[in-house]
Parts: C-alpha cells; sequence; structure tokens
C-alpha cells in the first residue's frame, strides 16, 4: 500500500492512517529554525481560517539542517485537522552555495508522492526564508484551485523597480515570448498547483538533474505553460526573506538560474517553436499592497563594470554575438556614463545569442553564462538610469515595452535556433 | 695483348651492366615507391580535407582555443595544415620506403632509431595538446572570474596564466623528447623561480609603492549590489 517509499516508518504508517487529505502544503527546508516554525503556524491558522472542514497535511522536507530546524518543527504541537508529516530527505550532490533551497527537488518529489497517495485536490509549495507569508497568503495560493478550478497558482509580489531585475529583463519576457503567457514572476518560489499537475510533474523525466536540482521553479512553471492547464497570478504584497548566510553572489546566482532556464528551453524547443503571440494571464487577490522596500544601486558602478567586461571579453563575446552586436555594444559603451543606453532589441538579441550558444556548447557551459554577468550588469545600468525619476507604474510600461520587443525578436531567434550556422553578420 | 684489354672491357662492361641490371629493379621499386607515396598522399589529403571542411573543423578549433592556429595555418585554414602535415607524413614513409628497395641495411637502422623515438614524440605531442588545452581554458576561466570581480587588470593575470602554463607544457615535452637536456630544466627553473622571485620582490621592497597603488586602483569588490535589500532574482 505504501506508495511513499523514502518516508520513515513511523511517518509511513501516519500517512496511511490519514488516508486522503485535500490540501497538501509542501515545505522544504535546510537550516531554517529562524522562520520555520512561524511559517507553520502562519499556514496552520491560514488553513484554519480558510479552509476550514478542509483536510489538509504539511510536508516539511528537511535536507539536513543542523541548527535545530527539524526539532523547532517537531516540537510543534498537533492540531486537529491539520497533520504534520516531517522527513529527512537526502541531497545527492549538493552544491554550495545555492540561489535556492538545498534538497527543494528532493522534497517537491516527496511531496508529490505524498500528494498523489493522499489524492490532495491542490498543492502548495512554499519558501522556508520568507517572513511576509501570512494566513491571507494561503488562501490566496489554495483558493484559485479549490474554487475557481485554475491549475497552477503563481505569487505576484509587489517589488521595487530596480527589485529582481533578472526576472525583469530576463525571465519574464523570455518566458512571455517563449510560451505566450503574460507571467510577471515566473520563478516567484511560492505556487500552487491541482491534482491534475501532480502526474504530469512525477512522470517528468528530469529528475535527478542539474535542471531539476538548479531549476525546480522554472520547470514546474514552464511545464504547466506547455501544457492545457488554467494558470493565474494572484497578488501577495509585498515579499520579505530572512537573511541567510548561504546566499551565493551575484555571478553563481546568474549562471544557476539562466542555466537552468535555457537547458529548460532546449527541453522545450519543439513547442515554444510554435507559438505565435502572447496573451494575458489573470490576476486575482485584493491583498492591500504596502510600498515595496526601497533598493539603491549606483548606476555608474554598473556601467563600468559593462565597460570593463567589453574591454576584457571581447573576445569571448565574439564567439557568442555576430559582427553587429558586438558593433552595436562597443558603441554604447562610449556614450557618458550616465547616458549609457542598451537599445532593447539589442538586449534582446544578445539574451538569444547566449541561449543558443549555451545549446550549442560553444564553449564551457560556465564560462558562458560567466561572461553574461558584465552584460547584465549593463542592462541594469542602463534601465537603472532611464528609470531613475520613474515611478514603480512607470517602470512597469517600461518593462512592457521591453516584453513586447522580446516577442517581435522572436522570428531572430527561432531563425538562429533552427540553422545556427546560417551566415549572421 | 690486344685480346687481353679486349676481354679485359667486355669483363668490365659486363660488370657494369650487371650491376646496372642488378640496381634496375631497386630504382624502379623506388621509383614506383615515390609515385604511389605522392599518390596515396594527393588522396588522403583530397579525402581529408573534405571531411575535415564537412566536420566544420576550423570553426570548432576555434571554439575549443585554438583561434592562434589559423593566424599560423596556410590559408588561414588549420584543416590545410594538417592535410599538409598527413600528406607530408606518407610521403616521408614513402621515402623511407624507396630508399630500403635501395641501401636496406643504413635505412632499416634509421627506421629503428625512428620508431624507437616516435612514441616519446607521439606522448610529447599530446603533452602540448592536452597543455595547452588547459591553458587555454584555465585562462578563460580566471579571465571571465576576474573580470566579475572587477579586476581592472583580468587580462593581464589570464595571459600570465596561460603563459606559464604553456611553457612549463614546453619544458615537458621538450624534456619528454629529450632535446636540450637539462638546459631545458635550467632555463625553465630559471624563468620560473625569476618571475616568482621579481614578485616577491616586487611586493617587499622595491616596487613597494607601486604594488599598494596598483592594488589601491584594483576594485575587488564583487558586482555591485548596493543595498542589502535589492534582490536580483
Amino acid at each position: 500500500m505504501a506508495e511513499v517509499e523514502d518516508l520513515p516508518a513511523d511517518e509511513s504508517a501516519r500517512l496511511e492512517q490519514l488516508g486522503s487529505a485535500e490540501i497538501i502544503i509542501g515545505l522544504p527546508s535546510h537550516n531554517h529554525s529562524s522562520t520555520i516554525a512561524g511559517i507553520v503556524r502562519s499556514v496552520r491558522e491560514g488553513l484554519r481560517e480558510f479552509f476550514a472542514g478542509k483536510r489538509a497535511v504539511i510536508v516539511n522536507t528537511d535536507s539536513g539542517s543542523t541548527d535545530g530546524t527539524v526539532q523547532q518543527v517537531a516540537e510543534l504541537p498537533d492540531e486537529e485537522g491539520v497533520a504534520l508529516l516531517q522527513t529527512i530527505v537526502p541531497v545527492r550532490d549538493p552544491v554550495m552555495p545555492y540561489h535556492g533551497i538545498p534538497g527543494k527537488s528532493e522534497g517537491l518529489r516527496l511531496t508529490l508522492r505524498i500528494a498523489r497517495q493522499l489524492g490532495a485536490r491542490v498543492c502548495i509549495m512554499l519558501s522556508p526564508d520568507l517572513t511576509s507569508i501570512t494566513p491571507r497568503s494561503i488562501h490566496e495560493l489554495g483558493a484559485p484551485v479549490l474554487e475557481q478550478g485554475f491549475d497552477f497558482v503563481v505569487p505576484l509580489y509587489a517589488r521595487h523597480r530596480l527589485d529582481g531585475a533578472i526576472n525583469n529583463c530576463i525571465l519574464r519576457p523570455l518566458v512571455r515570448t517563449l510560451y505566450g503567457k503574460h507571467l510577471r514572476q515566473p520563478m516567484g518560489g511560492e505556487y500552487a498547483f491541482s491534482s491534475a499537475l501532480l502526474q504530469p510533474y512525477l512522470d517528468h523525466n528530469l529528475w535527478g538533474t542539474d535542471l531539476a536540482r538548479f531549476g525546480t521553479d522554472i520547470w514546474t512553471t514552464t511545464q504547466a505553460l506547455c501544457g492545457p492547464f488554467k494558470l493565474c497570478q494572484v497578488r501577495l504584497g509585498t515579499k520579505s526573506h530572512a537573511p541567510s548566510a548561504t546566499v551565493p553572489d551575484l555571478g553563481t546566482t546568474l549562471v544557476q538560474v539562466l542555466g537552468s532556464l535555457f537547458e529548460d528551453m532546449s527541453r522545450n524547443a519543439a513547442f515554444w517553436q510554435r507559438v505565435r503571440g502572447s496573451q494575458p494571464i489573470p490576476i486575482l487577490g485584493d491583498l492591500v499592497e504596502n510600498a515595496p522596500p526601497v533598493v539603491s544601486l549606483d548606476p555608474h558602478k554598473l556601467v563600468e563594470s559593462f565597460r570593463l567586461g567589453l574591454r576584457n571579453l571581447y573576445d569571448v563575446w565574439s564567439l557568442v554575438l555576430p559582427p553587429v552586436t558586438l558593433l552595436e555594444l562597443n558603441r554604447a559603451s562610449t556614450a557618458a556614463p550616465e547616458s549609457l543606453t542598451l537599445p532593447d532589441d539589442l538586449w534582446c538579441r544578445v539574451v538569444f545569442d547566449f541561449a543558443l550558444a549555451y545549446r550549442l556548447r560553444t564553449m564551457n557551459r560556465k564560462h558562458l553564462l560567466g561572461a553574461f554577468l558584465p552584460l547584465y550588469l549593463g542592462w541594469l545600468g542602463s534601465f537603472a538610469l532611464q528609470t531613475e525619476n520613474a515611478t514603480n507604474a512607470q517602470s512597469e510600461v517600461r518593462l512592457e515595452k521591453l516584453c513586447q520587443t522580446y516577442e517581435t525578436q522572436k522570428p531572430y531567434l527561432i531563425s538562429r535556433w533552427r540553422s545556427p550556422d546560417r551566415f549572421n553578420p | 695483348m690486344w685480346r687481353n684489354v679486349q676481354e679485359s672491357l667486355l669483363a668490365s662492361l659486363e660488370r657494369v651492366l650487371t650491376g646496372v641490371a642488378a640496381f634496375l629493379p631497386s630504382l624502379l621499386a623506388m621509383t614506383l615507391a615515390l609515385l604511389l607515396s605522392a599518390l596515396l598522399a594527393w588522396m588522403i589529403r583530397l579525402v581529408l580535407l573534405r571531411t575535415l571542411r564537412g566536420l566544420k573543423f576550423d570553426t570548432r578549433l576555434e571554439k575549443w582555443g585554438f583561434a592562434g592556429l589559423v593566424g599560423i595555418s596556410p590559408g588561414k585554414s588549420p584543416s590545410l595544415l594538417v592535410c599538409r602535415i598527413v600528406s607530408w607524413v606518407v610521403i616521408l614513409f614513402g621515402l623511407l620506403l624507396a630508399l630500403l628497395a635501395v641501401e636496406d641495411k643504413l635505412v632499416s637502422h634509421l627506421l629503428i632509431r625512428l620508431f624507437q623515438y616516435l612514441p616519446r614524440l607521439l606522448v610529447a605531442l599530446a603533452v602540448v595538446f592536452f597543455g595547452s588545452l588547459l591553458a587555454r581554458f584555465l585562462a578563460r576561466g580566471v579571465l571571465v572570474g576576474a573580470v566579475n570581480m572587477q579586476i581592472q587588470s583580468a587580462r593581464l593575470i589570464s595571459q600570465v596564466m596561460k603563459w606559464l602554463l604553456l611553457i612549463i607544457t614546453y619544458a615537458m615535452a621538450l624534456d619528454h623528447l629529450g632535446i636540450g637536456g637539462d638546459i631545458v630544466k635550467i632555463a625553465f627553473a630559471l624563468l620560473f623561480g625569476g618571475v616568482v622571485l621579481a614578485l616577491a620582490l616586487a611586493v617587499g621592497m622595491g616596487s613597494r609603492d607601486l604594488v599598494r597603488r596598483t592594488l589601491e586602483t584594483q576594485d575587488k569588490t564583487p558586482p555591485p549590489q548596493t543595498d542589502e535589500t535589492l534582490r536580483h532574482l
């Protein structure tokens, strides 16, 4: 009977006793003792308040915490109607530093199996380092699936115009261009999905690969985008994280995120080459949006990083980018530091060419993605300068324009993807 | 007496003619070996060139970091260079065969020496090939890493790294071939030791101020993340 063989004997017995549940909350953890108990309390409160009468199970999959996270969860008192299962998931070949939660992939797989065994209708995955999760967040994520028939729910956080730049300049426009759906934050970290997605996720042939380990949030989203599933976005207000000692530097984050994104892009090439145009995805939720925390950065320093990259990495870039793109980058860098502008079409082609070089293994992939960092900093500097006096709403208009340019450049991507060796001056 | 002269002349003529008759097959074999090897070299060159072009060998080589080979190749094509090397090796073997047809003792001796030396040559070539690959790979990694650490002289560091590795590689290869004897080792030790000593002296003594100024101008802070609340993802 026991379908979930990775569970310890006592937890497995509890699972059999439970029999069924409508809601599963997946909570992976790794040294999150400062936040985990608070999240479990918020989840329980949310379930009690908004989903009273529905059987729910919180599944905490810990990947070897050494700071007492496991004990903290174990000491939480039991509560009627909300079971708490806890297990240690073995993480194979852990890579540190890592931009996400180590063992998240293994935790997700175990949660999916538990959800399938219990016949859950909705599965909500949460990040253990969030301090902004409220009981209301649980409702916002779960209700669209339980009450409105959506299959995949992604969060929409209120963020400062300069916050989440990788999302703004690469993830969001690229996912929209490839899959034809307007998702503003495709890699939100938290998400909910219906039972319709359980089996497709479990059947996916990428478990155990680097994509599964580093890109859990990416492939789960794109899998939903590739199928006949109903998607929606929910406003969850602002997002705040607990300070973490294991957050890697920007270069490592970029290598892991872009590597996963490009890998996933290669896997889904047959699908996205057929997609034309794009459609909006409904935005739900009426959470009052507090003003996102203001972030500041020095655009001149970013521009200088871009110029340093251009001076030193020109030979490396020339293996990836066609001459005309290099010429335009050169031209852009000659502008005064306070007026550097990377045109949208140029930026799109740069991203597309790097995706193609990743697929063709033009050079070592780590070197390739490392060489992308100065370009990203150049874009961020250019965007920061352009939107220096803009409000968040005006910046949003600017980002929408970037997304549209991505879409208009899609034929370039398809053409290069299909015939990478064709003459391209 | 005239008869004796005549007999002696005839005998020497007979010896010459016998010698020529004995040498003719060898000469013919030599000519044939040369012609056949030239023909074989031409055919191999033709097939190899087509194959390499089909495999986009030149482009691939450039991507693997051997862009420098393009400059020294005939017609800026490393494929042509490979074809020429292979065809000359075939012609060389043809020449050895041709010589063997004429003078077997000397050539056999030469061949034995050559085959004794061949494994060393192959190992040395492998050392150079993999050493160059490693040098270029590490140099690119260092370059990218140094740029991302905002080090102004990233290219210089990468080039120094590459050339140090290449010097070690070539020194190893020459040592393996037995060329230069101890001179290579001594020169390498002097060069390497000299570089390290110069750097140590530069840091410790004469260039102290210069090094300090250089280090001060290097902005080694990681890519700008000026605000704790800023998240790129």
